[in-house]
């Protein structure tokens, strides 16, 4: 898949110098999209590196500014998803990390807080812990549940494990203390003890990363953050020498998993915060593409090769949540299943994943049930029909029987591939077992997928009190456009929309991020307008704090917007809804809507509501500065050949049990702005997009296609 | 059985739809719930229904027993008030030690949900409330009138209108009513949410009736678990174990008969009830067996009414397993637990490869006290002894089994009750030795900085017969009570001034085969982490310097 529709031929006409460029690391491919000043785009998708992982990003940026004539030293920006922070968890290549907490608490990380996940299966094991037992030491220290000293720090104890680290080989520490979010003195003089006297020691401290309350909670955030921050630090200043040695001199921007860009300097010091930096992405810029084609209230849905992810977008912004789980396997849509990974509580778009994507095994088990992922073949050996030694069936061979895709090749004619390979593989490992014929058994696969899918849909809509049929569907990512139709009609939504690119919109998507800070004070009063005073001192607070991130980042006060949210309950409860306040003003008037925005959400949420007094538990406040050249998506335009494809026809099969269809296929420059009804394939360089009977289709001016389901 | 009309794709995305709206009622009742016991300490559980109140599906986070004793509860609860006369809107709730859990602190809320003025199945929910009076859980009772108040299978809500008669008299019972009523309405809605949701995929999928979906269900689990049961050799195999009694210790038997694709459980031989909180209603003991040959048989399928039709349960009459009214219920899980360490034991030899050695079993205390605010709280706290070991597995430290809840964070337990917890640390050396390790248990350490006297009681297991190793495996280290460094009794009432200290040693879990099998590299890493001493590696596991 090395060639790419860069559209060299006109690329050199007059242009403003100014280039941004996104890029996207995945599991299999490494997406560039390189954004002109006049919006024009250009995309390039080359062999992801698992072991240097930014040698590809940096030879296809060199070599995309080749082709394109480009002088590296245009490029103003360089926006980066990176997937190192996740890789290290994952493939538990991080450094070596201490822990030092209070005296008594060394195995709180291990003790956690959960039986099993799994209530039957009696060999569950837990996470294992990042920071190995016998780097977690203690200290004389102990601040009370009222923020209290209790028993000053004892900093000849501090000073013996400093030398205990170093003498280890322990890189970086977590420094975690029980209580320290009530008061975090004792945490910062040990950090100040460990980062002067004992370099080269690199330290976290939980007051710093996440200063809420629950010991385990906050312990494993730190500690993930100790974890991956020497290889984030790496990277990404060997991404930045490596650019500089080609040219490209210009500030590198990391995604945060809440959607904002981080600059390079916070994305080493709080790498847990972008744990979840590609996926976000793609959210982002669904946000962003959906203000364009009027879809503001949107559910995305992004299908990769392994897994497909789903997110939600109100009023125009991503949904957030405070808390999730990074795990070995693939993250179930019940948020619920809880135990399986390391908690993050990190402000993180809320994505719900499910293992299931083009690559998605599926397997017939003892009891005769059908099963598909969460397994996945990936790229290499891939599915059965690359022909690469895989036998056992996949989502993509599923797509392949039943005519959705190009039975010759696929990626704009590069990747060559076997039809009976996918047939052989469906008819012997589904269709057999199950006493189903070759069609049954590939519908069966698909619509198998099709539900883990909606219920990762289901998870972020209907499970959140939001109706999906209200919704239109944002789908991308390399298999998304060939299930949207399928997944809406599960959910009853009668609007999808395919952006252009849609093969590489997460890269797209980082070039229309905002910069964004998240900053959390906890405040745990109750809410009555007596606090209004306090409150305010403590958002001004929160308020300078960020003027001063931002303008470290280069953004002045006037490119800089805040919102503010409160975590609330009912006095006694210990769950926390988040609500967003009104006005920066927090006198009593603001203080009286935020209690009855509360009242409205908890209903929403839980179905009643009560007069009962509420907590504030902690103030949030999202500072984000505003990029005045970032990518706007009703002004892009995508070369010939990223749109060109093959035309002609193919028998497809659409539903269970019907008779095959003669199906005319286009390519998706030819879609003309008119409906077209379906049935109708429409193939590009980068996506497949299924346009079913009963369906219609057309573009729009930017070149997103826009599917109506009767 | 019936012939299956759903093809398996189509019956693996409604079964699945089930079991997601079951997570949903959990998640509703963890949120808007009150108390630590069940937000912070998850000890709950959520099941659909169909329309005959046979179990459809429940939370994938559930509680063992609780998943057991519902499909029971169910049935006192239609056989006193008859879905003919039922209305939109009802809500039945009991908390009869013999009709719900086996102990009056958990309540079950039922709710029928109506189609077309139809009932097409039933949501239900459980829940340890925060107290019920009398004497609090503990095992000092001598009769079960004095663990609290007993409500009847009675009406909560009727037609849509609150009994507020029993909200009140509730109230009038309890130490802490806010939180108690505030409980109570977390169930009402999660009730509510699992009936709606269950509406919904109802209109989605086109499913007018839910009983032929549950037969097929029912069917695919059935039929599972009889293959599965079909391929243990016919035989009766026994097993009988000693455990820590009130005053003396108590021998519980087991004589499991396998024939075919069917197994009796039979409790014979099993000693009397005592007069002490911790005897065991038939339902919970018909719950830790159905939970037991599940683990055995087919763990990784979600669990409906199916699994356990091939599995009878019997206890004589008059024996702990089966104790009857008055005798007190409260810590009924002191005992009840033991049935899975009891069955597992009788196949440990039949089925090496899929049994657990023995638990150092999940431990709850209940205070009630004032913090220093002058608020009265009373709440339960979950310890966790060491997970058993099994082949090729060593036992995970400290899991709460078999049970399922959630350790409480000291930072909510401080700020809540002002009762500091001064160490929670895994214990050297606790976990029993083996090829594969038994689980190590912890050490857990509090000192009541409430200003208040305290009142705490105990119940606790393994104090006197550690956790037994299987197929030549050591057993762990017992469970034992401290108060101001003093031994103090494991199943005693206790009343703690400002400024003492209790300390719990957690079990650890029981070793599966010989140690001197063990790996060298795994005994290494234990002396390492700190978990095997440098002696104990050398005089059990027999490492010698390399």
């Amino acid at each position: 898949m090395s060639t790419p529709p860069t559209g060299a031929a006109d690329a050199a006409a007059d242009r403003d110098t100014a280039v941004r460029i996104g890029c996207d690391i995945g599991g299999t491919f490494t997406d560039i999209v390189l954004q002109e000043a006049d919006g024009r785009l250009h995309i390039r998708k080359a062999s992801t590196d698992p072991h240097e992982p930014g040698r590809a990003v940096v030879e296809a940026i060199r070599q995309l500014l080749g082709e394109l004539s480009i002088d590296p030293a245009a490029v103003i920006e360089v926006v980066h998803g990176t997937t190192t922070a996740s890789n290290a968890i994952l493939q538990k290549t991080g450094a070596r990390t201490g822990v030092l907490t209070t005296r008594g608490f060394r195995d709180v990380l291990e003790i956690g807080r959960i039986r099993t996940p799994t209530m039957f299966d009696l060999t569950w094991q837990k996470p294992e812990p990042l920071a190995a037992r016998r780097y977690r030491l203690e200290v004389g220290e102990r601040i009370g549940a009222d923020g209290a000293i209790v028993r000053a720090l004892d900093p000849a104890e501090v000073r013996a494990a400093g030398e205990f680290f170093l003498r280890e080989g322990v890189e970086t520490v977590a420094i975690c203390f029980i209580n320290s979010h009530a008061n975090p003195v004792h945490e910062l003089a040990a950090r100040r003890i460990l980062e002067a006297e004992y370099r080269p020691l690199v330290v976290s401290a939980s007051c710093e990363v996440l200063p809420e309350m629950r010991e385990y909670e906050r312990c494993s955030t730190t500690v993930v953050n100790a974890y991956i921050l020497p290889a984030m630090r790496g990277y990404l200043s060997r991404l930045r020498r490596e650019l500089l040695a080609i040219g490209v001199d210009a500030p590198i921007q990391v995604m945060a998993s809440n959607g904002g860009m981080m600059g390079v300097t916070l994305a080493s010091e709080r790498p847990v915060f972008a744990v979840a930096s590609g996926p976000a992405g793609g959210v982002t810029g669904a946000a962003r593409l959906g203000e364009v084609t009027g879809d503001r209230d949107a559910i995305v849905f992004d299908m990769g090769g392994t897994t497909a992810k789903a997110a939600i977008i109100s009023a125009g912004l991503p949904a957030i949540t405070n808390e999730y789980e990074f795990r070995d396997g693939i993250s179930a849509p019940s948020r619920f299943i809880k135990g399986g990974g390391y908690v993050l509580k990190v402000p993180a778009i809320d994505i719900a994943e499910v293992g299931a994507g083009g690559g998605s095994i599926a397997r017939v088990d003892a009891g005769g049930l059908l099963h598909v992922g969460p397994e996945s073949m990936g790229a290499n050996p891939g599915p059965a029909c690359y022909g690469l030694g895989n036998q056992r069936p996949t989502v993509t061979d599923a797509n392949m029987v039943l005519g959705y895709l190009n039975p010759v090749a696929l990626a704009g004619g590069s990747l060559a591939v076997d039809t009976a390979l996918a047939r052989q593989a469906i008819a012997s490992h589904v269709g057999t077992p199950l006493g189903l014929d070759l069609y049954a058994a590939a519908h069966g696969v698909r619509q198998i997928a099709n539900i883990n899918m909606a219920r990762a849909i289901r998870a972020v809509t209907v499970e959140r009190g939001r109706d999906p049929r209200e919704l239109t569907l944002l789908a991308f990512g390399g298999g998304g456009p060939m299930h949207a139709v399928d997944v809406a009609r599960i959910l009853g939504i009668r609007r999808v929309v395919a952006p252009v690119m849609a093969g590489v919109f997460c890269a797209a998507g980082m070039l229309s991020a905002d910069v964004e800070h998240d900053l959390v004070r906890a405040v745990l009063r109750r809410l009555d307008p007596a606090a209004a005073g306090d409150l305010q001192a403590r958002f001004d607070e929160l308020r300078a704090q960020g003027l001063v991130t931002l303008a470290a980042e280069g953004y002045p006060e006037q490119a800089v917007r805040f919102q503010l949210k409160a975590d609330l309950r009912y006095v006694g409860q210990s769950s926390e809804l988040s609500v967003r306040l009104r006005s920066e003003r927090l006198d009593a008037a603001t203080l009286e809507a935020l209690r009855q925005d509360f009242q409205q959400a908890y209903l929403d949420t839980f179905g009643y509501a009560s007069d009962e007094p509420l907590e504030l538990v902690n103030l949030r406040l999202a500072a984000r500065g505003a990029r005045l050249n970032r990518l706007d998506f009703a002004a892009v335009s995508v070369e010939q050949a990223a749109v060109a494809g093959s035309e002609g026809r193919r028998q497809v099969s659409f539903a269970r049990g019907a008779a095959l269809v003669d199906t005319p296929v286009i390519a998706r420059g030819a879609l003309g702005r008119e409906f077209r009804a379906g049935p109708l394939i429409v193939e590009s360089y980068d996506t497949t997009v299924v346009v079913p009977p009963g369906t219609r289709a057309r573009a729009d001016a930017t070149g997103n296609l826009i599917l109506e389901i009767d | 059985m019936k012939p299956n009309r759903f093809d398996p794709i189509t019956l693996k995305i409604l079964w699945d739809r089930l079991v997601s709206i079951a997570d949903e009622m959990t998640l509703s009742l963890v949120r808007s719930s009150f108390s630590i016991t069940v937000r912070e300490g998850y000890d709950l559980s959520c099941v659909l229904f169909d329309g005959n109140g046979s179990s459809l599906a429940q939370g994938t986070f559930s509680v063992p027993a609780f998943t057991g004793t519902a499909p029971q509860t169910i049935r006192h609860m239609l056989a006193k008030f008859p879905p003919a006369t039922l209305v939109p809107g009802d809500v039945i709730i009991t908390n009869d030690s013999w009709l719900g859990t086996g102990h009056l602190f958990d309540v079950s809320l039922l709710r029928p949900v109506f189609r077309d003025r139809r009932i097409i199945g039933y949501a239900l929910s459980i829940t340890h409330l925060p107290d019920i009076g009398g004497l609090g859980m503990s095992a000092v009772a001598t009769e079960v009138y004095e663990e609290g108040l007993t409500i009847p299978i009675m009406k909560l809500i009727e037609g849509g209108v609150l009994n507020d008669g029993l909200i009140e008299l509730i109230r009038a019972n309890v130490r802490v009513p806010d939180m108690v009523i505030g409980d109570l309405m977390a169930n009402v809605t999660c009730t509510e949410v699992g009936g709606r949701e269950l509406l919904e995929f109802m209109d989605e999928y086109e499913v007018p009736d839910l009983t032929e979906l549950s037969a097929a269900i029912c069917n695919q689990s059935e039929q599972a678990i009889r293959d599965a049961i079909s391929r243990i050799p016919d035989g009766v195999y026994r097993n009988a174990i000693d455990i820590e009694g009130i005053d003396v210790p108590i021998r519980l038997e087991a004589a499991v008969t396998v024939r075919g694709d069917q197994i009796a459980v039979d409790f014979s031989g099993t000693g009397a009830p005592v007069r002490g909180g911790i005897n065991v209603p038939l339902c919970y003991t018909r719950a830790m067996s159905w939970y037991v040959v599940k683990c055995l048989t087919i763990p990784h399928l979600p669990n409906n009414e199916g699994a356990t039709r091939p599995i009878s349960v019997a206890a004589p009459a008059g024996c702990i397993l089966n104790a009857e009214r008055p005798f007190p219920t409260g810590g009924r899980h002191a005992v009840g637990h033991f049935i899975l360490p009891l069955l597992m034991g009788a196949f440990a030899d039949a089925l090496p490869e899929r049994v657990i050695a023995d638990l150092g079993m999940m431990n709850i205390f209940n205070v009630h006290g004032t913090n220093r605010a002058g608020a009265h709280f009373t709440s339960l706290f979950f310890l966790a002894g060491g997970w058993g070991a099994m082949q090729g597995n060593d036992g995970a430290p400290t899991l709460p089994g078999p049970s399922n809840m959630m350790v409480v964070p000291a930072e909510i337990w401080e700020n809540l009750t002002n009762i500091t917890v001064e160490k929670r640390a895994l214990l050297t050396d606790s976990g029993g030795a083996g090829e594969a390790r038994g689980g190590v248990g912890q050490e857990v350490r509090f000192r009541n900085d409430s200003g208040h006297p305290l009142t705490l009681a105990f119940l606790g297991l393994r104090t006197e017969f550690a956790a037994k190793g299987f197929h030549g495996g050591k057993p762990g280290r017992r469970r034992e009570y401290f108060i101001n460094d003093l031994p103090a009794a494991p199943k005693g009432r206790h009343l703690l001034q400002p400024g003492d200290t209790f300390t719990t040693f957690e079990a650890g879990g029981g070793g599966f085969g010989d140690p001197l099998m063990r790996e060298r590299r795994l005994v290494e890493a234990d002396v390492a982490a700190g978990l095997v001493s440098a002696e104990a590696a050398r005089d059990i596991y027999g490492l010698r310097p390399a």
